[in-house]
């Protein structure tokens, strides 16, 4: 099968696509509502954002249109959370963000009845019911393809702030990680996990794609689990290493960062993406997982060892004038604020812990911040 | 060599129940391994296999001896159900009270009728109409557990059922009122013996749940503790309802349901309060199986048989209201009235109870009821679970890799 052609997308336009718990109301286990919620939704023909599936019932993925600023996104992803809040209410569940299930074992989870998941399930055994993650993914319209993969390969220097300005997964199995996000290790046991493949062009990239469908390994794009993934039909990249929030408020900050480091780097080009660029990306990457913002970054071209909280702030620095530009300086403000500050929402799960002594409390604390906040 | 016991020796009663509670495990694996039927059905085919009515090999008096126990297997289900329901989901969802009034409206409504029609007195129709609105609370709970349901249905089915027992409390202690009046006694004791069984039920449950959320119940960190201040709730509230003349059942099941309003953190319950309470709903249903005397289906008859059809249908119809607008799914909602079907064991003790009030009025009641209660016993628990497994929310094999 051939690539599909690359269509072209406003610049820096922006969706976001985030990943949903469903928790049973009594003990805060994950419920395989999903049939049921998705089946509320649709009696409601007029609803804000779109709403489907995921892999397992424990789950559900919304996502937004189109939108040239964070602000009219955080108002569509408020507008579906409510609705989704009051869908919760008439079937008795409750919607939390969050990377991780605090206390949900894998074996407790069920496959979505839909055929690309049982496909998923039956290729990749437990690894897909560990799926049974929540991310936020985040689309970044590119006008051409080129600019796409100069995008994304300009971003890999900065995958580790996102993953640690949204690591939201320090729970696993009822235990503390360690990591500020645990959910990206669910993400690297698939064997086409990782990074894209260092090419500048759309046709080097179809050639790239040529060979592998020849192997019979994939079929469509769908079958990288990339961190960063160009999305020909939609003309976009989507960044997909975050963690989904605690609240929507920080999912569209989050996409606002994003979006004036992505101004910065295509109109200032600081970047000349080259392979060796990815020398040390495993090495960055797991030290935003583990730690988030004390983790440290390795710069690929100095060798030079800096402390991730100090480049997030560096980088604000650096991009200020295109964030006022994209009307998005209060979002980074705020992460400024937070960085500064040591916050996280990994860091605000363990206190939740600390404070009530039980994961199915921390659920529920999870719900409770997500449907007020 | 007076020593040693002489053989063979005469099995005492601990020997016999211990004999009962392993024929039950028995039955269980049978039931679960070959039949592919619920476990409960085993017990209860282990306790009617060694009761009185077949082999007559436990002791006589074993259901009288160990009623305590059952009244307290019984009170831990009906508090744990009650503990489930949250009254604010009503709120938010008024289409489940409809779809609960009109479920047990119809059944009462269709069961009456189908009775009336056979010229029985309007009270003892009233009375038995009433006992068949509940669908069974352990029964539910149990088969509930053992397959792991978790969903939409599931949690309706608990909602409906714990609804439609105070329902049947209620309209029992009305049918029994009536009964008062046609025996000329005064309208105001007609009235006022349901009130102050329903409000003094009702404070029980209140006084109860408080104390338990004053107490800081969910601060104890040690789940067996928790467990322990459960029972000694659940013990007292039975014995205070039995001695204030109260309803037990509804002092539990709303004493569970106050305190799941007035606390979020009812997961700090022992789910299904662990071995201890395994072992009290074992010997719950084994119990039931002793009760039970296959003649009462003859005796019964093709009125308990008739009985049960209607209130089926009567059931099956008003779960489906429901569907669609209320939210459920309209292939779930065909099975949430099978699920509903199960005849309340406690409809036994009502039966009972009722019949000790005036014995002529109770006969009549008490072999259609039993005869209805007895097929409901085996067949109830196997419509739960297959309406459970056929709704996708039956999880039968936790853990071990089923898609």
């Amino acid at each position: 099968m051939a690539l599909e052609s690359f269509k072209s997308s406003r610049a820096l336009s922006l969706g976001v696509e985030l990943e949903l718990q469903i928790l049973d109301t009594h003990d805060y286990a994950l419920t395989p509502m999903a049939n049921d919620l998705l089946y509320w939704v649709g009696r409601h023909a007029e609803h804000p954002g779109n709403i489907v599936p995921e892999i397992t019932q424990g789950m559900i993925e919304i996502s937004t249109g189109i939108h040239s600023t964070h602000q009219t996104l955080n108002a569509e992803l408020g507008a579906i959370r409510d609705f989704l809040c009051r869908g919760g209410r008439e079937l008795n569940l409750a919607l939390c963000g969050g990377g991780t299930h605090a206390f949900q074992h894998w074996g407790d989870t069920r496959i979505f009845d839909k055929e690309r998941f049982h496909y998923i399930s039956d290729v990749y055994g437990y690894l897909a019911k560990q799926f049974t993650i929540f991310g936020q993914h985040i689309h970044i319209g590119c006008p051409a393809p080129d600019e796409a993969l100069f995008l994304l390969h300009s971003l890999s220097r900065y995958i580790p702030h996102m993953i640690a300005l949204s690591g939201a997964s320090p729970y696993v199995h009822g235990h503390d990680t360690g990591f500020a996000s645990a959910r990206l290790n669910s993400v690297f046991a698939f064997p086409l996990s990782g990074r894209a493949p260092m090419v500048a062009t759309w046709a080097e990239f179809g050639d790239y794609f040529e060979k592998m469908t020849r192997t019979g390994v994939v079929k469509s794009m769908k079958d990288f689990y990339w961190d960063i993934r160009p999305k020909p039909e939609f003309g976009t990249i989507e960044i997909r290493v975050c963690d989904t929030p605690l609240t929507v408020g920080h999912a569209a900050d989050l996409a606002a960062y994003l979006q004036a480091l992505c101004r910065y780097l295509m109109i200032e080009r600081p970047i000349v993406p080259v392979e060796d660029d990815y020398l040390v990306y495993s090495f960055n990457r797991f030290q935003a997982c583990r730690f988030g913002a004390e983790g440290v970054l390795v710069d690929p071209k100095t060798g030079e060892h800096t402390s991730l909280r100090d480049d997030i702030l560096e980088t604000l620095a650096k991009i200020e004038q295109h964030a006022i530009e994209l009307d998005a300086d209060a979002a980074c403000a705020r992460i400024k604020a937070q960085v500064e500050q040591g916050e996280s929402d990994a860091g605000w799960c363990r206190a939740r812990f600390a404070e009530f002594g039980s994961a199915p409390e921390l659920m529920r604390a999870q719900a409770r911040r997500w449907r007020e906040a | 060599m007076n020593g040693l016991p002489s053989l063979p020796f005469e099995i005492d009663a601990f020997g016999r129940v211990a004999l009962l509670l392993i024929a039950a495990i028995a039955g269980a694996e049978v039931c679960e391994r070959w039949l592919r039927l619920p476990r409960l059905v085993g017990y209860v085919l282990a306790g009617l296999l060694l009761g009185p009515a077949v082999l007559a090999w436990v002791p006589p008096g074993i259901t009288g001896d160990l009623r305590p126990l059952v009244l307290l297997g019984l009170g831990l289900l009906l508090f744990e159900l009650g503990s489930r329901v949250d009254l604010r989901w009503l709120r938010h969802n008024p289409m489940l009270i409809v779809s609960s009034l009109v479920e047990s409206g119809l059944s009462f409504a269709a069961t009456y009728l189908f009775l009336a029609w056979f010229d029985l007195a309007s009270a003892s129709c009233a009375a038995v109409a009433a006992i068949a609105v509940a669908t069974s609370p352990a029964v539910v709970m149990r088969i509930v557990a053992e397959n792991h349901a978790r969903g939409q249905m599931t949690e309706r089915l608990m909602l409906m059922t714990a609804l439609n027992s105070l329902y049947a409390i209620l309209l029992l202690e009305i049918s029994v009122g009536m009964v008062h009046l046609d025996r000329n006694a005064g309208l105001l004791q007609a009235i006022a013996d349901p009130a102050y069984s329903a409000f003094g039920s009702f404070l029980l449950a209140a006084a109860m749940a408080y104390g338990m959320h004053l107490a800081r119940f969910s601060q104890l960190q040690r789940e067996s503790e928790r467990f322990a201040l459960v029972l000694a709730v659940v013990l007292l509230g039975t014995t205070l309802a039995d001695r204030l003349g109260l309803s037990v059942p509804m002092a539990l099941l709303c004493g569970g349901m106050i305190l799941r309003t007035l606390s979020q953190r009812l997961h700090l319950f022992p789910e299904h309060f662990g071995a201890a309470g395994a072992l009290l709903v074992i010997i719950l249903f084994t119990l039931t199986g002793v009760a039970l005397d296959p003649r009462q289906i003859a005796a019964g008859g093709l009125m308990s048989i008739g009985l049960l059809l209607i209130r089926g249908l009567a059931k099956y119809f008003g779960a489906y209201v429901s569907a669609g607008h209320g939210g459920l799914v309209p292939d779930k909602a065909v099975w949430l009235g099978v699920a509903l079907l199960p005849m309340s064991s406690l409809a036994v003790l009502q039966a009972h109870e009722v019949a000790g009030l005036y014995a002529d009025f109770g006969d009549e009641i008490l072999a259609i009821v039993l005869g209805a209660v007895l097929i409901m016993e085996l067949l109830g628990p196997v419509a739960i679970q297959l309406a459970l497994r056929r709704s996708g929310e039956a999880m039968p094999h936790r853990g071990e890799g089923e898609v």
